[in-house]
């Protein structure tokens, strides 16, 4: 929030209750944005509201930002936000074995998913893309 | 010298493990342990330094810690003035190391010295030239000003505008950040005009795509009613970019309704016919909604705006007449939405004053809706969401209120077959996730809850309990962390609030989120703590001793944790804003600061601490007085003035707690709280206790004191209150005891009254027969009062103790052995209500012997007295 304050955005209803907290990180902010976690509240969803949270991130990275590429990670067994993601145009660009891992040695997969904007004419960003490409987290 | 590593790692482990559990009483005394041994071992004065510094007691800490230690300590504690200095002096001798310089500028950002900021940073700016400098200089002006006594603060500000006015003829202002920084220095000093002449000129081209100055532009026109202007924005907003910017809706109508109230013309001279303003409006609105129904998903904004326009006519314009009812409006709101779940919360501001008869018909409406006959999966889900939205609004029409009792209880049984039959169709959902139909559930206990109150009946709070508990489980969610069967024997309406709580601590992901916003971390770990808290009085009550308040404190500490984190790193994002210079956020992340800082809910767990740290060492009475010398300092620093009450912020947010009750009357929570809330009067007493104690102990003046406990009334229970006026005349004893050793002969007979008088207190106190209770009317009240008497017992122990030393350690008069037996009458008073309440107990706890039976009989009595015969006789018959 100090680094990219406009990548850092909350919806409010109009009951003023919160319903989305959708954080953005830039990372290496030269050439691409990146999602960190979004989040809309359970009583919240399925009302596109991810949709529009989303498509401000990419207008920062694109405008302000002047980014080639948006990504993100998300677990693999999160099937219900891949298909979010590949709605608004992410795909799978790799497979990160064991990005994911939690105290009790439980280690899960993730997708790095991208998608290119408008800067990257010959879609680079996600040349070769596929689920078939596996990586190690330590090679990220 | 000792190094770092002369102490074996096998040794220290302990340690670590006790401070990562939190244990800190047991990681202390290892050290201590250690330390006999190598006193000179640094790494075990770190580790103690690091204990004292988490238990509260920083002071002790820095002088424990050897300067080389300062640095590791300080980034928790208050060492910053010594590294400022350090600092200076450095900068001092190399006038031009830039580095240098950046680091003194940081050490006075961590310190929040705001003048010291500003003289740092100018001088940067003067050696260096670099643009940054000169901003750090002007924000920090802005805190000057911010943090300036009433009447002073228009001497920074026009400093500051004025350097940036210089800044911008200078062409030094090239990034967001910076523009908006001048926005900072105009709107501080309300020049919302000359701040919008900004975003309009040449410097608002630089950030014109960022969202928060959109914003703030759209705000500055309504403030300079450009409504015109407004209107066109938002417009262009709507029809252009977001179908569903509420933010612009709202400036949008706000806009046109000045236009309509205001007078004949807008603000460019144009006429104006009301009729046409509305009609537009409409049209723009009907043209979104056709826009926003095309896709597949239908957006909301739109309709939410007509109902938000029509009411605006009803209530603000009187010779209008609203294009539809409201009352139609929502229906076709709900027609629309009715599946989601934020419907409710949708309509609620406009459901606020409907006539009974009008709500009637808009729920059978409402019910018409519901296709019942559906087959598929996705559409029964969907009727689940529209039946719980239909039920909310049921209550918060008020249609509930007068519910006879027996057709309430059929409306309850109605929920939980609702909740039953919906739990099919959650099979597949994760553990995280909420079952459809939860809300049956909470929706069933507000009920019983009214009922509860209407009739003061166990039964109905019970069968509350047993409801959400089944859900509860029916989640998943983690074992419940304390017995299942005793937890349903003793309950009463604060159980609800706690498993409530719990449940929306647990399961409602939405609620832990809505705390998150505006930093209301504090409500969260209040509900832990409450929970905490009243489970030690539950513990303390069955077992009749203090065994458990090692998990209380533990329990305090680790809410403690919000607030440590926020002492060390809160201060590193405020560095981090001024690194890059990210000045929209320097306030915000300060504000974050000092909020928590001066949290209400810090100073109650310090005090709880103290209250239960004194409660568990009194097992040993040599104990506590050692106590009260090492402490003495920390104790006599419990501030509870006026004045410092009024600097505390209260996060206490239960607006996150589900609330269908109608629009004026009280919430659930404020129904379901068994005691006044954690307020300035109960910091006070508890505050005021340990420093008396302590005062008598030292052998000082406690009159003062006395006075402000006397003082102290309402607002907190009935037994805190006992408690008080127990230790005013405790400290009342001890003086008179002086006064009689002095040789005052007339005092000798106030001795005995103030005795008799406590005495008699202490049988008001504890009144209640416990083996006269039963366990279907057990309450938290039974457990509060227990646990309060046996801590009011407690004290005077203490005191007695602390007036035997006086009369047997001085020289001896010969009048001292008569006042002893005067003394003793009291002790004896203590002794006998405690042997009384033990045998009470110990008749008591053979009833909580049979879980099973115990069970068995809360199931009848709920079957018998609420007539909720399906469920309990299920659940007798797998007891069978």
């Amino acid at each position: 929030m100090a680094r990219w304050p406009d990548l850092f955005c909350v919806q409010e209803s109009p009951s003023g209750a919160m319903m989305v907290m959708g954080k953005a990180e830039g990372r290496g902010k030269d050439w691409h944005g990146h999602v960190t976690a979004i989040t809309v509240s359970p009583e919240y969803r399925r009302l596109g509201l991810a949709d529009g949270m989303m498509k401000l991130l990419e207008e920062v990275s694109e405008k302000i930002y002047n980014g080639y590429f948006v990504d993100l990670f998300v677990r693999k067994s999160n099937s219900v936000a891949i298909g979010m993601y590949k709605k608004f145009g992410y795909c799978v660009y790799r497979c990160v074995t064991g990005y994911y891992s939690s105290g009790d040695n439980h280690e899960e997969d993730a997708f790095d998913m991208r998608k290119p904007l408008s800067r990257d004419v010959h879609r680079e960003s996600v040349a070769g893309s596929g689920e078939q490409n596996i990586i190690k987290p330590e090679q990220l | 010298m000792s190094s770092i590593t002369d102490v074996s790692e096998r040794k220290i482990r302990p340690i670590y493990e006790a401070i990562d559990s939190l244990n800190y009483k047991s990681a202390l005394s290892h050290c201590n342990k250690l330390l006999k041994k190598q006193p000179n071992a640094l790494i075990l004065k770190a580790l103690k330094g690091l204990i004292l510094e988490r238990t509260g007691k920083s002071d002790e800490a820095l002088q424990l810690c050897d300067q080389l230690l300062l640095w590791f300590i300080g980034r928790w504690g208050n060492a910053i003035d010594d590294i400022v200095q350090l600092y200076e002096n450095a900068t001092r001798q190399n006038p031009n190391n830039e580095e240098l310089g950046n680091h003194l500028f940081m050490a006075m950002v961590r310190n929040g010295d705001y003048k010291g900021q500003q003289q740092a940073a100018l001088k940067l700016h003067k050696t260096f030239g670099v643009n940054k400098y000169l901003f750090w200089g002007i924000m920090s002006l802005v805190l000057q000003a911010e943090n300036a006594p009433a009447g002073q603060s228009s001497i920074f500000m026009t400093l500051a505008e004025r350097m940036m006015l210089k800044a911008v003829q200078e062409g030094r202002l090239k990034l967001t950040e910076e523009v908006h920084l001048y926005l900072i220095v105009l709107l501080t000093q309300n020049k919302t005009k000359e701040a919008l002449e900004v975003l309009e000129g040449d410097l608002g081209q630089i950030c014109k795509h960022d969202t928060e100055i959109k914003y703030i532009r759209n705000d500055l026109l309504l403030k300079t009613s450009n409504w015109s202007k407004a209107i066109e924005i938002s417009k262009l907003s709507l029809t252009e970019t977001n179908i569903d910017d509420w933010g612009a809706y709202l400036t949008y109508l706000e806009s046109q309704f000045h236009l309509i109230k205001s007078s004949e013309k807008d603000e460019n001279g144009e006429i104006l016919n009301k009729a046409t303003i509305l009609d537009d409006a409409r049209e723009l609105l009907r043209s979104l909604q056709e826009k926003g129904g095309s896709s597949s998903d239908v957006k909301r904004g739109p309709f939410l705006a007509e109902l938000e326009l029509e009411y605006r006519v009803i209530s603000e314009l009187k010779d209008c007449k609203p294009a539809q009812e409201i009352d139609i409006l929502a229906i076709e709101y709900f027609r629309k939405f009715g599946e989601k779940s934020c419907c409710f919360e949708d309509l609620q501001p406009y459901l606020k004053s409907i006539p009974l008869e009008t709500s009637r018909m808009m729920v059978e409406a409402f019910n018409a809706l519901i296709d019942s006959t559906c087959e598929d999966v996705k559409s029964r889900i969907q009727n689940v969401h529209k039946n719980i939205n239909v039920n909310k609004l049921e209550r918060y029409l008020g249609l509930l209120s007068d519910i006879s009792e027996s057709d309430a209880i059929l409306y309850v049984n109605k929920l939980w077959r609702s909740y039953n039959d919906a739990l099919q169709y959650g099979v597949e959902l994760l553990d995280t996730e909420n079952q459809y139909g939860d809300e049956f559930v909470i929706l069933a206990s507000h009920l019983l809850i009214d009922l509860y109150l209407k009739k003061g009946q166990n039964s109905f709070v019970l069968q509350a309990i047993f409801l959400l508990e089944m859900a509860l489980w029916d989640c998943c969610i983690q074992t419940y962390p304390f017995n299942y069967i005793t937890n349903r024997s003793l309950s009463e309406v604060s159980r609800v609030v706690q498993v409530y709580g719990y449940k929306a601590c647990s399961t409602g992901h939405n609620e832990v989120f809505k705390c998150l916003r505006n930093n209301q971390c504090d409500t969260v770990l209040l509900l832990m703590y409450f929970f905490n808290i009243v489970h030690s009085h539950y513990i303390c009550a069955r077992s009749s001793s203090f065994a458990f308040i090692g998990e209380a404190i533990r329990a305090c500490h680790e809410t403690l944790q919000i607030y440590r984190s926020n002492d060390a790193e809160t201060p590193e994002m405020i560095i981090q804003a001024f690194k890059l210079a990210t000045f929209s956020k320097v306030q915000e992340f300060i504000k974050f600061r000092k909020e928590l800082d001066c949290s209400m809910q810090r100073v109650l767990l310090y005090r709880e601490i103290v209250r239960l740290d004194i409660l568990s060492i009194s097992k040993d009475l040599k104990n506590t007085m050692e106590y009260f010398e090492r402490d003495l300092d920390s104790i006599i620093d419990l501030s509870h003035d006026d004045p410092f009450c009024a600097t505390l912020y209260d996060h206490r947010d239960f607006t996150v707690m589900t609330n269908c009750n109608p629009s004026g009357t009280k919430s659930f929570e404020e129904v379901t709280r068994v005691s006044p809330t954690l307020n300035k009067a109960w910091l006070k007493i508890f505050s005021l206790i340990p420093r008396i104690l302590k005062t008598l102990y030292a052998n000082n003046n406690t009159d003062d004191l006395i006075i402000l406990i006397e003082e102290l009334e309402n607002l907190i229970t009935l037994e805190e209150r006992h408690i008080g006026e127990i230790v005013s005349r405790l400290g009342r004893l001890y003086i008179t005891t002086k006064e009689v050793r002095a040789g005052q002969k007339e005092s000798r007979q106030k001795l005995s009254k103030t005795i008799d008088g406590i005495i008699s207190i202490l049988k008001d106190f504890c009144k209640e027969d416990f083996t006269k209770i039963s366990l279907r009317e057990l309450s938290w009240k039974h457990l509060h009062q227990l646990s309060t008497f046996l801590e009011t017992c407690n004290y005077i122990i203490i005191v007695i103790y602390i007036i035997n030393e006086l009369l047997l350690n001085k020289n001896k008069k010969s009048g001292n052995k008569d006042m002893i037996q005067v003394i003793q009458t009291l002790k004896k008073s203590v002794k006998e209500n405690l042997e009384r309440l033990n045998e009470q107990l110990n008749e008591f706890k053979k009833k909580l012997e049979n879980e099973e039976e115990l069970y068995l009989d809360l199931l009848s009595f709920i079957k018998s007295e609420n007539g909720f015969i399906e469920f309990c006789e299920s659940e007798l018959k797998t007891w069978d």
